[in-house]
Formats: structure tokens, sequence, C-alpha cells
């Protein structure tokens, strides 16, 4: 289903519309515009645990209901501007399910069996030789990174007992359970950008 | 120390579905509110797809996993990247845990086994067996004397005249050796202390390159700063240019593209160029009615200079709205 459906078809986002939106998010424009940035990313992400996809669509079309709403001179909370985003998104969820609902019951006469063809083939073997490609950059990527933060998240995501383990490194360190995972989950996403850059160096 | 499992458990339900509206709704509005709350969340969901390589989930929360995280090309890779990840540092732990040498030796002959105790003494017991019929054998032996030929008087080595010259010459000839086996020594000396020198001045080029790489995987700082404007369409000079001030802190430009009504329904490719200059940027937005399109451009590839998005249509590959905006340092 389109998300661009759920749109009001006769408004479209102005700089006017824009800039009153930023404005209201915070006097200072580039703290605004920061703060945009972050919400749009928390949106997306809801949208994604709400089984809502395409996310960035969804996100998208919440932030210009808000803006078209702000540009309206809507009254809206400037001390928590994030309640009214969530407040947003929940009727574009809302009308989302409805949407998926009436399209389910539509769809289920016009189930068809995917087969196997030569073309899928063709893309398995592809998918194959990326996933090559993505373990040996990954080896070198992983070579690449200072010891200490080697071992760390080697030892953070092997071993028999992972609670236990990571129990320990969070003692170890003095810090807690979370703040270990979120720097491990830093650590993944900064080896996710090297081995991305690495195979599309090898065009893959 | 705060473990956080209840909160952990309560986030790990939020993803997996897990869990009523209403706690649900509490959640959503503690990570719209709370980054560091938001950044939990994320890792743990990243998390998730590790758990799930690693066949860590239960059989729910596998089949709940599947459904909700494996369903874009985008989710499949996350979990290939998984799958290398977990392939590329289990082979790390093996390399580490592999024993040496020495360490092999120590596990073959594993004296803590019974059945190695045994084995080991009776091989020892044979040995002193063997070693004490060798010693018995010798001492009842009689003696073995060298015999010497005899050799004629005549033969008697009294050095000549010229068994004298050949004496010297072969002093000579050592002298020689010995001095030459000297130079090649302290040649070799020299040379050793260039490997040295060289190995020295390698380690340091190895190390700055460690350094260079490791500088371009470090996790990045949070000070991510950008500039997001909405663009009007129009012509090149028609008005004044929406402007972008390049600092050094600037990582990304994030445009908004207001589409005229009549185009909202046709599928286009987004390309962003420098006027009179190369394409910067090219992606292809995807079908369906869009009042508004969002670009980001990379602060890095912008220089001073003045720049145009043209939208050209899927369809005719004709360009059906243009806008310009100008970049000052």
């Amino acid at each position: 289903m389109e998300a661009k459906s759920l749109l009001k078809k006769d408004w479209t986002p102005t700089p006017e519309a824009f800039d009153k939106m930023l404005s209201w998010l915070d006097a200072d424009r580039e703290k605004a515009g920061e703060e945009y940035e972050k919400i749009r990313q928390k949106l997306i992400k809801l949208f994604k645990w709400r089984n809502c996809r395409p996310e960035d669509d969804y996100a998208d079309v919440t932030i210009n209901r808000v803006m078209r709403r702000i540009s309206e001179d809507v009254e809206a909370s400037k001390d928590k501007p994030y309640l009214y985003f969530h407040g947003t998104a929940l009727n574009v969820l809302r009308e989302f399910w409805r949407k998926e609902q009436k399209h389910q019951t539509e769809d289920i006469e016009n189930v068809t069996i995917a087969t196997d063809s030569p073309q899928q083939k063709i893309e398995e073997d592809y998918e194959e030789t990326r996933k090559a490609a993505k373990f040996d950059c990954m080896r070198n990527c992983l070579r690449q990174l200072p010891d200490e933060t080697r071992q760390f998240i080697v030892r953070y995501h092997h071993g028999e007992s992972k609670k236990d383990v990571r129990k320990r490194m969070a003692e170890e360190q003095n810090v807690p359970l979370n703040v270990l995972r979120i720097r491990a989950c830093r650590v993944r996403v900064d080896l996710e950008k090297c081995a991305d850059r690495c195979v599309a160096i090898k065009n893959v | 120390m705060k473990l956080v499992t209840e909160k952990d458990e309560m986030m790990r339900r939020y993803l997996l579905d897990e869990i009523s509206d209403e706690e649900r709704n509490s959640i959503e509005e503690k990570f719209l509110a709370d980054d560091e709350f938001f950044e939990e969340l994320d890792a743990l969901e990243d998390e998730l797809y590790f758990d799930y390589k690693q066949g860590n989930l239960s059989a729910t929360d596998k089949t709940a996993f599947e459904k909700k995280f494996l369903a874009t090309n985008a989710d499949r890779q996350k979990a290939d990247f998984a799958e290398a990840f977990l392939q590329a540092t289990t082979e790390i732990t093996a390399e580490k845990t592999a024993p040496s040498f020495w360490q092999s030796i120590v596990v073959f002959f594993d004296f803590s086994n019974a059945s190695m105790r045994l084995g080991t003494a009776a091989a020892s017991i044979l040995l002193l067996c063997l070693f004490g019929f060798w010693v018995f054998r010798n001492l009842n032996k009689p003696p073995e004397i060298a015999t010497v030929p005899e050799v004629p008087e005549t033969q008697t080595p009294t050095p000549t005249p010229i068994d004298e010259r050949i004496i010297e010459q072969k002093q000579q000839e050592k002298d020689d050796l010995e001095k030459k086996l000297e130079e090649e020594k302290q040649k070799a000396e020299q040379d050793a202390n260039k490997i040295r020198d060289l190995e020295k001045q390698k380690e340091k080029i190895q190390k700055d390159i460690e350094k260079n790489q490791n500088k371009q995987i470090a996790p990045e700082q949070p000070q991510r700063t950008f500039i997001a404007l909405v663009l009007s369409p129009g012509l090149r000079g028609s008005g004044a240019a929406a402007k972008v001030k390049l600092t050094p802190e600037l990582k990304t430009v994030n445009l908004t593209l207001p589409i005229k009504k009549e185009f909202q329904e046709d599928d286009f490719k987004i390309v962003v160029r420098s006027v009179g200059g190369g394409t910067i940027l090219s992606s292809n937005a995807k079908s369906g009615k869009k009042t508004a399109v969002s670009v980001s451009v990379p602060a890095k590839s912008l220089q001073r200079g003045s720049y145009e998005i043209a939208l050209i249509s899927s369809a005719d590959n004709e360009e059906f709205a243009s806008y310009y905006f100008n970049v000052e340092k």
C-alpha cells in the first residue's frame, strides 16, 4: 500500500511551512534542524517496529501532517513536540491498518505461488558472491580494529553463556549492561560501514 | 551496579510484538523523548539479528522475528551482515585458541589420562632395558684396537724443502681466508644493522597505516550537524536561490522538494548536479503519489558554487522540475 495515499491531496509542503515547523521545534535554527533529523530517525524506527513498511514513507507522511498543522496555526505544545509527532504517527498507523486490512481481503483471491526461475537462480548466485565478498571484507575490517576493540566485540558475541560473559564484562568495565550493549552496537555499525565500503570497492 | 534486565525484557517484548498496547505507547513516548533509551532499543534490535543467526531465539520469537525483521531487502542485508560478522569473529576466536607447537606436544602427552600414564611407563621400562642390554654387551666385548698400517721408514713424514714451501703456501692461504672471513663478518654485521633499521622503519610505517585505518573506522562523533531546506521549483536566476553555508562541522544537507500536482503520479529520478558541472548524486524515487520528496546530500561532495536538482521522469526521460541552491563557504 502506498504511504502517500494517506496524504491530503490538496496540500504540499512549502518552505514557509517547513520553516514554521523548525521554529516550533526550537528557536535556534541549527538546533531545530538537529531535532528534526532526530525525530525523523525515531519515526522511521517507530514505523518499522510497528510493521508499517516502507517505514521512511510513513515517517515522511507523519512529518508532512505535523508541518501542515503547524502551518495552519493549530495549537500544539511547544514543550513536548515529540508527543505531537507520536499522536500523529498513531493516526497514520490506524489509517495504515484500516487500508491494509481492506487490501488483504481484496488480495486473498489473487495469491500466486512463486516458482524457481532462471532469473531467481542468477539472483541467488549473485547473493552468494556478495555474501562471500562481505565475509572477506568483514574479516579485514575486524583485523583493522584496535586490538582492545576487537577483543571486546569478539568476547561480547562469543562464549557459551553470553549472559554471564556480558555480566562479567559489565562488572569489569564498571558500566551497566545497556551501556555495554550500546558500545557493542557502535562497534558493529562502524564495522558494517567499513564492510560496505570494502564491498563497494570490490564492485560486487 | 544496575543490570537493567527487566527493562531489557520489556524492550525485547516490544520489538517482538509481545506487549500490550498501553505498554507499547509508553515505550514509544519514552524513546521519542529520550535519545539514550532510543539508542538502547536500536542496539537491542540490532542484537536480535545476531541472536537469530546464532539460533538463540525461541521458536515463537524466531517466527515473530522473521515476520517483522526480515521483511525487506534491507532487513535481509542486515541479517547477512550479522552472519558475516559471526563467521569472521568465530574464525578469529579459533585462531586465538589454536594451540602452539609446544602446547600441541603437551596436549599429545596428556598425563592426566590414565592410559597415557600407563603407556608412558611401559615405554620408559622398554627404553631402560634396551640401554642396559647395550651397556652389558659393550662391557663383555674384547676391546677393539685400531689397526694402523705399518708405515715404511722411507715414508716418515720429515719435511722436505718442497713440503715447507707447500706449508708456507697453505699458511698464507689460511691467513687470507681468515682475513676474508673477518671482512665478511663485518659486512654481515653492517647488513644486519641495515636490516634492523629497515625493519624499524617498516614497523613505523605499518603503525601509521593501522592508525589511519583505525581512524577510518573510528566511531563517528556525535557532533553531526546538517542543514534542512525546502526548495521551490523554478528557473535558475528567477528568484533568490536558497543558500547553504559550508562549515567544517556540516555533514549533510537535507533538501525537501515539493512536487507540482500534475507530476505527482510519476516515477522519477532525482539528479543533483553543479550548474555547468558534474553530477553529485543520482537516485530513483519510489513510485506513487508524492507531494514532496527529500534528498540528503553529503556536505563533503559540495563546493562553493551553484547547484541544480532535476527531477527526471522515468517514463520519457524528460526533466519536469528543477530546483536551485547556492553553496557558500
